[in-house]
């Protein structure tokens, strides 16, 4: 996404279900969901949306360190 | 030990953004409005086990719908002829893209690039051609709200080029490990009838990386003035780290792998 002054933003999402979102242009409406606490969804989510002005990138991270440690 | 509150291999992820660049205050609520029912229709399509090409186009066209808040579908930007053409793009974690630009009979535009993917030999698809496509096409009128066309006199009475921007997008990581992204826009307020953005370009709006599984640019804190949302810094464990420098790191390449381009 990039506005037509050249600023923009980015979403991204890794297979580890990282989520990665940023932008320096003056807002960002974005919004994330995702299943918590059991591999069969419907259950429990996470989630977030918001219109944020504030610049940056957030990145939530997928699988626990010591998760993939264990694989 | 199990860590509940962690995501784990076989949990959907949906993220999805409703555009870029200046939001008026007032609009703020109808956009957190419109992010909600998207991401309630594209989980929706991940909960019941659907694809992440099946939850995108879902989150997406629930986007194209909202007359309130979205440049995309209904309601979308009109050209400097007081018409609409819409661009949108879907692709798969393999690189298959179906993409379409200046259609303008289409209520769902994601959903007939998602037909370019699915029903034809071709990638990108523009104007009369990719209308054929449209299983029900609508009169392009319809797409022309109240507001939409308020703008488009406001910005004839006194710009003198094109102005704004914003694009709807959607990432979906599914049960079974399979990504997807989709994008949607109606373009620029005043655009040229005819002018194509990135939204629909493979690579540029709609992308990935071939080190999707390594290139996070994880672990940083915000320098100052981080203000994540109560909602996840509540339920989550979102990290932030300053604007710009990892931007960078997400490399994207689009080429086709499984569709001649």
């Amino acid at each position: 996404m990039r506005s037509t002054d050249g600023e923009g933003g980015l979403i991204a999402l890794l297979a580890d279900g990282t989520i990665a979102f940023g932008f320096d242009t003056p807002q960002l409406a974005w919004g994330w969901r995702r299943s918590a606490g059991a591999p069969v969804a419907g259950t429990t989510v996470e989630e977030a949306w918001e219109v944020d002005s504030d610049a940056g990138v957030t990145v939530v991270p997928g699988v626990a360190p010591d998760r993939v440690d264990q694989r | 030990m199990e860590r509940p509150d962690r995501y784990a291999p076989g949990m959907p992820v949906l993220l999805i953004h409703g555009g870029a660049g200046r939001i008026a205050p007032h609009r703020r609520d109808a956009y957190r409005h419109g992010l909600a029912a998207a991401l309630d229709a594209g989980f929706a399509v991940l909960s019941g086990g659907g694809s992440a090409v099946d939850a995108v186009c879902a989150a997406v066209a629930s986007m194209e719908d909202d007359t309130a808040a979205f440049n995309a579908g209904t309601g979308s930007a009109l050209t400097a002829s007081g018409t609409v053409e819409c661009d949108a793009a879907v692709m798969d974690g393999a690189g298959r893209v179906g993409a379409v630009a200046c259609v303008s009979n289409a209520r769902h535009p994601v959903q007939l690039a998602r037909r370019v993917l699915d029903a034809s030999p071709h990638v990108l698809m523009v104007g009369s051609g990719a209308e054929a496509l449209e299983p029900e096409p609508i009169d392009p009128k319809t797409l022309i709200t109240p507001a939409s066309h308020a703008a488009w006199r406001r910005w004839r009475a006194q710009a003198t080029k094109p102005e704004g921007s914003a694009t709807c997008g959607a990432v979906a990581l599914d049960r079974d490990g399979r990504l997807a992204a989709a994008t949607s826009t109606g373009g620029v307020l005043g655009q040229a009838p005819g002018r194509v953005g990135d939204a629909p370009i493979p690579g540029r709006a709609p992308g990935r990386t071939r080190a999707s599984r390594s290139a996070a640019p994880v672990g940083a804190k915000r320098s100052s003035g981080a203000r994540p949302p109560e909602a996840w810094r509540s339920r989550s464990s979102a990290a932030t780290i300053p604007a710009a420098p990892s931007t960078t790191a997400w490399r994207r390449c689009g080429p086709q792998t499984a569709k001649g381009a």
